[in-house]
């Protein structure tokens, strides 16, 4: 594949800089291994003198237990990772050379009247949404095989349900690190204060005030009653167009 | 706010539904938005009028909305020069009478809070040749170039161009690409969104000019810092540029580097203009056809580059002045006097 427009450009740094193919590895292998854990969960602290008390009172595993186990994962060490590797492609004007000459590709072309940084970040935005959404795919894929082997199959409606939600919190993260990325001063920057900021969203969920509206509600494994999930929804369809647009403001904003 | 947040305390009091309790939340987020963004203002922008910054703060917290209100429609400041246009040394140097130039800059500036910058540049650019723009560091070269470029923003003053934007090329000193691309699609990627009319043909042409024919098909991230600087000329050179601006090319590069990095700039000149800043006199004398001299954010000469020894003290009738020699009169002896060629 040859990058012949920006959007195969990024296309093509998602595969050439071996992003994508991590990425795969680590969320299929999440999704494959932690519902093996979560259906032996029991078995496994049996084995262990200090945890053995605790087995006994342990609930038998049930499918959405199966799929929670790998979102769970998905919050922490998986969300830390997606974070790292998109802060990158996010980050244009990580340096001032590199800045020049994103710069200077973009300037020529425009969508409608949206300024020429629009047309640098969108469609680094929509390929590192979609990238992330598609591992979260895979590893969702994983996770539904492992639970529906080891424990029985979740109930599909609200397995579906629940990885939509999902998938539209993640492209809200990647919204996340394209604000950042637009101002902070380099990858590293951008990539830390993401994290930061997805952790702090993260917590802000258990909040008893906001926290039903806060986009982080929304990485759920199975989402049994999807009206519970609305007011996220809003939230989060609106902070994802809204920092979207400051994205493209600052950047076109910011001085090289 | 104050009701705001006393509708929060209700709604928390008695303990109502989430549901509605989320309605809020976009209100909230919006009334955060509004103070982060009146708080960079006040921080950011131009010096406020009536009150100091950390005054014009508190009164934006403690009586929010009124307070920010106050500032954007009483207290924001707007961008004033201490220095007008007209000061000694800052005027544009039209006596550097140049017929039909690609570019002119007229009282041009741009401050920083240090007190560097641009002070006040009037730059003529010839159509063709290499412009040679000196001095020493922190004298304003970058940033004119930047200004000239429209990557930074004056705060006063005109750039002048006789050509759309998009026919204006800039190269860092060390310019940096996708490094696992190639020569051939980075300036093939450079030639569809510049110049999308330019046959497929131009691409293989203009890598051979710049001699890295040999190198197309190779990741750029490989490079040596002379490659990677003639692949910015390349990149340049395919969007049919009128004007190229380099910053410090040959800074990097080591003699050989620079000897073929200025026949190959000395080329280009023929069919269009090169603006470029360098540290290196002897390099503007042999390359450059006009030359500005910077100095603490003025241009104190602008002219042929022959003309500048000129100012040699030590030169008379019988004796060529030293280029040195003049450009340290220039930036030293002289400073702040604008010496018209």
């Amino acid at each position: 594949m040859n990058p012949t427009s920006l959007l195969r450009l990024e296309l093509v740094r998602w595969i050439r800089t071996h992003r994508l193919i991590g990425l795969v590895g680590l969320f299929v292998l999440l999704g494959l291994c932690l519902p093996i854990m979560a259906a032996n969960l029991a078995w496994l602290l049996e084995h262990s003198p200090e945890t053995r008390a605790l087995a006994a009172g342990l609930p038998s595993p049930t499918a959405a237990d199966g799929i929670a186990a790998y979102v769970a994962q998905v919050s922490q060490l998986g969300m830390v990772v997606l974070i790292v590797a998109i802060a990158g492609p996010l980050s244009p004007y990580s340096s001032r050379a590199a800045g020049l000459y994103h710069w200077s590709l973009a300037r020529g072309t425009r969508y409608g009247r949206l300024p020429a940084s629009a047309t640098l970040l969108l469609p680094r935005f929509a390929v590192a949404a979609a990238a992330t959404v598609l591992v979260y795919l895979l590893g969702m894929a994983g996770a539904w095989y492992e639970t529906t082997v080891l424990i029985g199959a979740p109930d599909p409606g609200d397995l579906l349900a629940g990885t939509a939600l999902g998938c539209l919190y993640l492209v809200w993260v990647g919204a996340v690190v394209t604000l950042i990325g637009a101002r902070a001063a380099g990858q590293i920057v951008t990539a830390s204060l993401s994290v930061l900021v997805v952790l702090v969203a993260g917590v802000a969920r258990q909040a008893p005030f906001i926290g039903t509206a806060m986009p982080a509600r929304l990485l759920t494994g199975a989402a049994v009653d999807v009206t519970d999930y609305l007011p996220a929804v809003g939230v989060t369809l609106a902070s994802t167009v809204a920092l979207l647009a400051g994205a493209v403001v600052i950047l076109d904003r910011r001085e090289l | 706010m104050a009701r705001l947040l006393r509708t929060v305390e209700i709604m928390l009091e008695n303990d109502l539904s989430p549901k509605l309790a989320a309605v809020i939340a976009p209100a909230l987020l919006l009334v955060a938005a509004c103070i982060v963004a009146g708080l960079v203002d006040i921080w950011r922008g131009p010096a406020p009028r009536y009150l100091p910054r950390a005054v014009w703060t508190a009164v934006a917290l403690a009586s929010f909305p009124w307070g920010l209100l106050a500032y954007l429609f009483l207290g924001r400041g707007t961008r004033t020069l201490d220095e007008g246009p007209s000061a000694p040394g800052t005027a544009g140097d039209t006596s550097f009478d140049v017929v039909d130039p690609v570019l002119r800059t007229t009282d041009l500036v741009r401050r920083y809070p240090d007190g560097t910058g641009v002070l006040g540049v009037g730059l003529v650019v010839p159509r063709r040749g290499i412009y040679g723009l000196v001095g020493p560091n922190g004298s304003g070269k970058t940033t004119l170039l930047a200004l000239i470029a429209g990557v930074r923003r004056p705060d006063a003053g005109r750039v002048e161009r006789a050509f759309p934007a998009a026919r204006l090329a800039i190269c860092p000193d060390v310019p940096e690409f996708e490094p696992w691309l190639t020569a051939r699609e980075v300036v093939d990627l450079a030639r569809r969104l510049t110049a999308p009319d330019r046959p497929a043909e131009a691409t293989a042409a203009i890598l051979a000019e710049v001699g890295l024919a040999g190198a197309a098909d190779r990741r750029v991230g490989g490079f040596s810092r002379g490659m990677t600087q003639r692949l910015g000329l390349a990149v340049a050179l395919i969007g049919y540029p009128e004007l190229i601006i380099m910053d410090e090319p040959t800074a990097a590069l080591d003699p050989a580097g620079r000897a073929q990095l200025v026949a190959l700039l000395k080329r280009v000149a023929e069919r269009t203009a090169v603006l470029i800043s360098s540290h290196d006199l002897t390099q503007i004398q042999q390359a450059a056809w006009t030359v500005g001299v910077m100095h603490h954010g003025r241009l104190v000469y602008q002219g042929p580059t022959s003309g500048l020894t000129a100012f040699d003290p030590q030169a008379g009738p019988g004796r060529t002045g030293d280029l040195e020699r003049a450009f340290l009169a220039l930036t030293g002896a002289l400073t702040g006097e604008l010496v018209a060629a």
